[in-house]
Order: C-alpha cells, then sequence, then structure tokens
C-alpha cells in the first residue's frame, strides 16, 4: 500500500488528508479548546484506525499549519506557502495567483509549476484573517453562515473603511447605533474585507486566473467581493479548508518518490 | 471676551472655555455616535454650569475627528495644530508632544509660539492606541483607572509577544485561563504597549521638553514605564485631556482678533 498522510494543524481546527493509492480521504475537526499537540496526535491515530490503516503502512507524513513544529511524529513539517502552491499545481495547473485565508492568518502567493514566486502573508495583524469576520458576526450577533447570507440581502451597503478590526468594531458599532441595517452594516465591512486582500493580490499579480481557498472560502459573500473587487472569476475548491493538508500529502509522496 | 474651543474625540468629547487667557471652566463627556448632538449636550453643560448663554461666546473653533459635525463652531481647526497651540497655554518649553487619544496616536514637534514643524500619527492600527488598554481592561473586568495602577504593582510581568489588539486580548484570554495573575498580565500588556509608543518616539526624534497628553497620559502604569524608557522627566498638564479643546479656544481667539490674518504654520 502507498499511503501517504498531509496534516495542516491550523489555529481554528486540524485537517489531515490521507492519499491512499492516489484516492484521498480527510478529517477537519476544530479544536475543543486550546491547542494541545497530543490531541494532534491522539486524532490523527483514530483517524488512521477508523480507516482500516496501521500507522506503519504510512510511508511518510508532511505536517503544515501554525501548530506544526509542536507535531512530534512527523517525518517533516513545513510551512503553509509550499503545501499550498503544491495542490494548486496539481489541480489548478493554469492558475498564477492562490488566496489561502484561515481563522488567524492568510497566504496569497504568485506561483509557476508549483514554484513561488511571490508571497504575502498577515504579518502579525488580524485585518483580512477569518477571525476579523468572527469578530464582526459577534458584536452583530448573527452566525457566521447568517453573516454569509445577510450579505446578499443589502441594496446599499454602509461604507466602512477601517483596516484594523479593533476599529472596524468601533465603526460597526457607531452604524448600530445610527440604526444602520444589519446586511447594509455586513456588506459593507465584507466589501472592506475583500477590498483589503484585492489590493494586496493586485501587489503579487492579477493577469492569470485566482485560485481561493481557506476555511474563509466557504464563505460565499467573500468569493463574490471580491470577484467584486477583482472584476474577474476566481476559483473555489470543493474542500477549501483542506488545500494545504492535500498540498502537504503530495510533498510527502513525492518525497517518497525521491 | 470668551472663547470656546471643542474638541470632539473618538472616543470623548472636550470643550472648554476661556476669558482672554484664562481657563474659565471645561468639561468631558463620552462621544456617542451623533457627534452634533454630543456637542450640543456638552456646551450646554458647560453653559449652564457657568451661567452663560451660547451667544455671550465671541467665537467658537472645535477640532478633532468630530469638528465637521460641530453646528455652532465658526472655524474648524485640526487637532494637531490645536495640540501644538494649546500645549503653550500650560508651557512654552516645549518641543515635542506625544498625544495618546482613544483611536489615533501623534507626536508633534512645535516651537515656542505654538506652531507645528512635524508631526507623525497612527490612525490605521489599534495596537498604540487608548482603545487598546479599554479592551484589555474589558476582558479583565476591571475599570479602565484601575489599569496602571495594578499594573505597577507587578512583580513577574507576563510576557504578551504579540502585537495586533485581537491576537493580544486572545493571549490574555489564554494567560486567565492558565491562572495567571492580573497584575502581570497587566504589566506585559502595558511593557509591550510602551515599548511600541517608545519606538515610534525614537524615530521622530525627542526633543526636550516632551509633553505627553490625551486620554492614556492618566495612565500611571504608561507614564512610569516611559519615564524610565526614556530617562527624561515628562511634562504632564494638570488635566491632559483638554489640551486640544484649549488649543482650539486660543485659535478661537486668534481668529476673532485679526480674522483672515493667522495662518498657523501654513499646511496643517
Amino acid at each position: 500500500m502507498m499511503i501517504f498522510c498531509g496534516i495542516d494543524c491550523g489555529t481554528e481546527t486540524l485537517k489531515i488528508v490521507l492519499h491512499v493509492n492516489g484516492s484521498l480521504q480527510w478529517l477537519v475537526l476544530p479544536y475543543e479548546s486550546q491547542f494541545e499537540p497530543s490531541f494532534v496526535e491522539e486524532v490523527s491515530y483514530n483517524f488512521f484506525k477508523n480507516q482500516g490503516i496501521k500507522i506503519s503502512d504510512i510511508r511518510n507524513t508532511v505536517v503544515t499549519g501554525s501548530g506544526r513544529k509542536l507535531v512530534t511524529f512527523a517525518k517533516k513539517t513545513l510551512p503553509e506557502i509550499f503545501c499550498l502552491a503544491k495542490a494548486v499545481e496539481k489541480f489548478f495547473p493554469d492558475a498564477g495567483v492562490a488566496i489561502d485565508i484561515g481563522a488567524r492568518s492568510f497566504n496569497i502567493i504568485r506561483c509557476k509549476r508549483g514554484r513561488i514566486l511571490k508571497f504575502i502573508t498577515n504579518n502579525r495583524c488580524a485585518a483580512g484573517a477569518g477571525i476579523s469576520l468572527k469578530i464582526l458576526s459577534d458584536i452583530l450577533e448573527v452566525s457566521l453562515k447568517e453573516l454569509d447570507d445577510l450579505y446578499f440581502l443589502s441594496q446599499t451597503p454602509c461604507y466602512i473603511h477601517s483596516a484594523c478590526a479593533v476599529f472596524m468594531e468601533s465603526e460597526v458599532i457607531s452604524f448600530l447605533h445610527q440604526g444602520k441595517k444589519v446586511e447594509d452594516i455586513i456588506k459593507g465591512a465584507i466589501l472592506n474585507f475583500a477590498g483589503k486582500i484585492a489590493t494586496l493580490i493586485a501587489e503579487v499579480e492579477n493577469e492569470r486566473e485566482i485560485v481561493f481557498s481557506g476555511g474563509v472560502a466557504r464563505m460565499k459573500s467573500i468569493a463574490f467581493a471580491l470577484q467584486d473587487k477583482l472584476k474577474k472569476q476566481i476559483l473555489i475548491p470543493q474542500n477549501p479548508e483542506i488545500i494545504n493538508a492535500i498540498g502537504a500529502s503530495l510533498i510527502a509522496q513525492e518525497m517518497d518518490i525521491r | 471676551m470668551i472663547f470656546g474651543g471643542i474638541d470632539i474625540g473618538s472616543r470623548t468629547t472636550k470643550v472648554c472655555i476661556l476669558e482672554n487667557r484664562k481657563l474659565v471652566s471645561y468639561t468631558i463627556i463620552k462621544t456617542t455616535p451623533k457627534i452634533s448632538e454630543t456637542a450640543y449636550v456638552a456646551m450646554s453643560e458647560l453653559l449652564s454650569k457657568n451661567g452663560i448663554h451660547l451667544k455671550d461666546i465671541s467665537y467658537i473653533v472645535a477640532t478633532g475627528y468630530g469638528r465637521i459635525n460641530v453646528p455652532f463652531a465658526h472655524k474648524q481647526v485640526t487637532e494637531i495644530s490645536c495640540h501644538a497651540l494649546g500645549i503653550t497655554f500650560f508651557s512654552t518649553n516645549i518641543r515635542t508632544i506625544l498625544d495618546m487619544g482613544g483611536q489615533d496616536l501623534k507626536i508633534i514637534r512645535c516651537d515656542e509660539k505654538g506652531r507645528v514643524l512635524k508631526f507623525i500619527m497612527n490612525d490605521k492600527c489599534a495596537a498604540g492606541v487608548g482603545r487598546f488598554i479599554e479592551r484589555i481592561a474589558e476582558i479583565l473586568k476591571i475599570p479602565i483607572e484601575s489599569v496602571g495602577p495594578l499594573s505597577l504593582d507587578s512583580t513577574n510581568p507576563e510576557k504578551i509577544s504579540n502585537y495586533c489588539v485581537i491576537f493580544a486580548l486572545e493571549e490574555v484570554l489564554f494567560l486567565l485561563k492558565q491562572g495567571k495573575v492580573i497584575n502581570n498580565i497587566l504589566a506585559g500588556v502595558l511593557d509591550g504597549f510602551t515599548e511600541r509608543i517608545f519606538n515610534m518616539l525614537n524615530r521622530f526624534g525627542i526633543e526636550k521638553e516632551l509633553a505627553v497628553c490625551g486620554g492614556i497620559a492618566k495612565n500611571i502604569g504608561i507614564v512610569k514605564r516611559l519615564e524610565k524608557m526614556l530617562e527624561i522627566p515628562l511634562f504632564i498638564p494638570p488635566e491632559p485631556q483638554i489640551v486640544g479643546a484649549i488649543g482650539a479656544a486660543m485659535f478661537a481667539k486668534k481668529f476673532y482678533e485679526n480674522k483672515e490674518v493667522f495662518e498657523n504654520g501654513g499646511i496643517f
């Protein structure tokens, strides 16, 4: 059996992908509380067992994500951008730019045949990461799902311009006090969010196809707002949150061949 | 001759009235989202306290981020110019002003006449402004006034590694969950906060004397830390929050006396 494993330890969810003789099996699991390395191991072993796989059957494991350094059983750890580039090469060979937005980070890469030519990440700042959407949903007292749906109901979005998530929060609160509609505030905030990402994409390249992945890519509103800002179609994988983990498993496979 | 100055900040609104060069009275209230209403409330509170009418005030200047929404103001001036002029009310030896407000931070170089020579400003990121301290106080469920004193009473400051307020708040929550002492957490937060301001001051270049104003100047924890880092004494006005409003009232006097002639260093 040729089995390879890719694990993405994000800040909110753990993603495990198994590459078994060319077919994929995966698991996406949010952490219950703070990240614990032992939790990752426990979950991984259980997942392997449920799939009828012995740990000794796995030829190679590559771990990525912000918690990657804490996972002990992996052969190799890699930053997310390499895994992202690898997965994009495999599934979207014509794409030139990939954006991955997670809970606390985002990566924008310009790549060619799996090689990274340029990249931007959110350096020490919550703006443009999923958490700023969570903050928005918390102040407005709606779920992320409702947030996503309400975006499409707005005809007259509010103008929100703060890049900083904390200042965005103050802006949203003053719009609430002014009696603006929740959907208009949401659309304004999401357009602002997408605007920031679009500006960064333009810094990298905006000619070839763009892939959008990560947990935030599940939100249709963000994808629409991004398309609106970029004035072009973007490609979204079917399971956008596991892209990095798939990339990690592909790299695990490649390492074996070499 | 009575002149009025009103400073509509992002978190608080400050109004003061000057009679020639004497401070008659001032008030500080919270800014609500309805800015012109806040301006009216603050002004009428001050007027009734002193038994005067709006028409008794010869000239009113508004400043601060909400300055264009003050219906009764005759003119608007930026808060940078107002701080530079306002600080001369307290001392003419000030060359550098550090103004730490609720949602922005400004460092201003000024001359003895209160003219702005240069300035820098952060209003893009919450990591060095008052809102950060407010959020920390909220999360720790303590009044904002006790943040400073508690942070000074710490034996073993925690290290807060995150720069962004959002991430730093998560870190603070995590430390709380681990059962860390509030004083030590606060000390860690303020250490990081002060270091950011210290770096900004160094980049700008300090010329003595340095005045600290704005709401954060009331936070003893930050003031003490800054003094220690800079190794120079800081000048803190008796009421650090009203420097901008006093500057606005002083501008009102200037505008009234020689109408259009006065230009504060031109562009600012």
